[in-house]
């Protein structure tokens, strides 16, 4: 099922200076997948989650979320979503006054809004002002407030722009931990790439307000060519590496745990795929899987087709 | 009706949460004039209020809309989006300002005003407030229904233009301009056309313009002259302005507040 779908969505800024930020947008986001939306700045990003959220209306095109549409049913379906804004501003009042609030609005029992307060690790800062927060924790309570009510989808918008690094892993873990744990649907808004990567199934690329490319990222890779990386289970993994390091398409190999993982340009894919099920290898290989693929080549492709 | 009583819930939350945040302001006004009026019963002094609530009046309507400022602030910096995204509406983000910038100051208003004296000296509510001139004045109660009324519907329009124009300038400028500069303009345009005619009272009617936005100020037009109108009458107009007012505003929160 479709979680978000557009259709042919145009949405216009200004009167005497037109601005076009959206022209005749159409993607779907199916329910359960991380989704990367992908452009440059002022590319459409932030406005597509405004029209997602029902803060904007579309001047012409169709929006639906969850089957409805969030200019009219703003209520029943902002409920259902989680949403951390790009630049958000908060209020001068402490951590836990103010999501205290959130809970509240969002009828959720105080012990919930503790427990997110943990999960996020804002449990140190709870009686501090937000005004005093540095940028990572800020993020953090971001992601506190929009986790708050159980959503459905998650809307992030450039979730770890202007973090330091280790602040970034800290967001970057926080969002895999929420991928495991919870199994939303979660849209990230960015142009980060190697982070998106570790997450992202699904990809939208968005550029000048048109829609480029909207899809599976495997289907994405396979269709651009890009790199992309395998996960092999296996009983010998040392073995297994020995052998298939002799193929020249063959870009990496990394054991992992009880498996490999092997980077490869998408093009070659049948061909790994023919090896490692060959009366010789197939006694070792116990499952494959596709893990990712390299968003910034992918990226950079789509942004030429552009 | 499980979902009007929800709303009207998160409206009030929302209201107890802003109030939390702004409430100093509020609570600063009502106190002072809750202290004047203390000490004006006491001192039955009251005849003495009459001219300062003119002139008090007008410069209430600029500090309430003041209070209404940084809904506009929270609109074009985006922190509305925070309190949109907990599933509340647009109608009721809004509703929920209305009630914290301009209902609950000016039910704070005119409780500083009553309250004292129905504590002190009930009497005085229903007796003019005036000794000197006793058609000029209305009684205590009115004067408080009228003060009341004029802020309430100066700042709602305030509120209004405001919102539509997104701007805290559009708002400041619209209280300040029915606060101050209508009645001015109003009494030089009827000067000027009475001195280049000779014939004042022909022009008086033009003074009905101010009925709306300033019932204290018509009190002493209308209740001598060529036109007459009673005490009740009016405390209507600004009535109907401010529904009309109210009802554009939650429009406009509804069907074109893009944020």
């Amino acid at each position: 099922m479709d979680i978000v779908v557009f259709d042919n969505v145009t949405k216009i800024f200004g009167k005497s200076k037109v601005i076009k930020a959206l022209d005749n947008a159409s993607f779907r986001i199916p329910s359960k997948v991380v989704a990367g939306l992908l452009g440059p700045n002022g590319s459409g990003k932030t406005t597509s989650f405004k029209l997602i959220m029902g803060f904007l209306k579309p001047n012409s095109g169709k929006i639906s979320v969850f089957g409805k549409d969030p200019w009219i049913d703003e209520y029943s379906v902002r409920r259902r979503i989680g949403y951390l804004p790009e630049k958000p501003v908060y209020p001068y009042v402490s951590v836990y006054k103010f999501l205290k609030h959130i809970g509240k609005m969002q009828g959720v029992d105080i012990r919930e809004v503790e427990r997110i307060i943990r999960l996020v690790g804002l449990e140190e800062y709870k009686f501090f002002n937000i005004r005093g927060l540095s940028r990572g924790y800020l993020q953090r309570l971001g992601l506190a407030q929009a986790l708050i009510g159980d959503p459905e989808l998650l809307l992030l918008d450039e979730p770890t722009a202007n973090l330091d690094p280790l602040s970034r892993k800290q967001i970057l873990d926080l969002i895999k931990d929420l991928k495991k744990e919870l199994g939303i649907t979660i849209i990230i808004a960015t142009h980060i790439l190697p982070e998106l990567q570790e997450v992202a199934d699904y990809v939208v690329y968005i550029n000048k307000g048109r829609i480029i490319e909207a899809g599976k990222l495997e289907d994405l890779t396979h269709k651009y060519f890009v790199h992309t990386y395998y996960y092999v289970e296996t009983s010998d993994p040392r073995k297994l590496a020995s052998r298939i390091i002799m193929e020249e398409y063959v870009r990496g190999i990394e054991v992992r745990d009880n498996g490999l993982l092997i980077k490869i340009n998408s093009a070659y894919k049948e061909d790994l795929l023919n090896i490692l099920t060959s009366s010789e290898l197939s006694v070792y290989v116990k499952n494959i899987k596709h893990v990712t693929t390299e968003l910034g080549e992918l990226y950079e492709k789509l942004s030429r087709a552009s | 009706m499980k979902n009007y009583r929800e709303r009207v819930k998160k409206i009030m939350l929302q209201s107890e949460y802003l109030l939390s945040l702004k409430a100093t302001a509020i609570y600063i006004i009502a106190v002072i004039i809750g202290i004047m009026f203390s000490l004006a019963s006491i001192y039955r002094a009251i005849s003495f209020l009459a001219p300062i609530g003119f002139i008090f009046g007008s410069f209430l309507v600029l500090l309430l809309i003041i209070i209404a400022g940084p809904m506009i602030d929270e609109i074009n910096e985006g922190h509305i989006q925070l309190y949109l995204a907990t599933g509340l509406s647009r109608l009721e983000y809004v509703a929920s300002w209305y009630i914290v910038a301009v209902v609950y100051p000016v039910l704070a208003i005119f409780l500083a005003i009553v309250l004292p004296v129905l504590i002190i000296d009930p009497s005085s509510l229903f007796t003019r407030i005036s000794p000197y001139s006793q058609r000029l004045v209305p009684t205590m109660l009115t004067f408080a229904f009228a003060i009341s009324l004029q802020l309430l519907n100066n700042v709602s329009l305030g509120f209004l233009f405001g919102l539509v124009r997104k701007s805290k300038g559009a708002a400041y400028l619209v209280a300040t301009f029915l606060a101050f500069l209508l009645p001015f303009i109003l009494s030089v345009v009827i000067s000027i056309l009475g001195i280049l005619t000779g014939y004042y009272e022909g022009y008086h009617a033009i003074y009905l313009l101010m009925l709306p936005f300033d019932p204290l100020w018509s009190y002493n037009v209308f209740s001598y002259g060529p036109i007459y109108l009673s005490e009740t009458t009016i405390l209507i107009p600004p009535i109907v302005t401010t529904i009309f007012s109210l009802i554009l505003i939650l429009n406009h929160a509804k069907h074109r507040l893009e944020v």
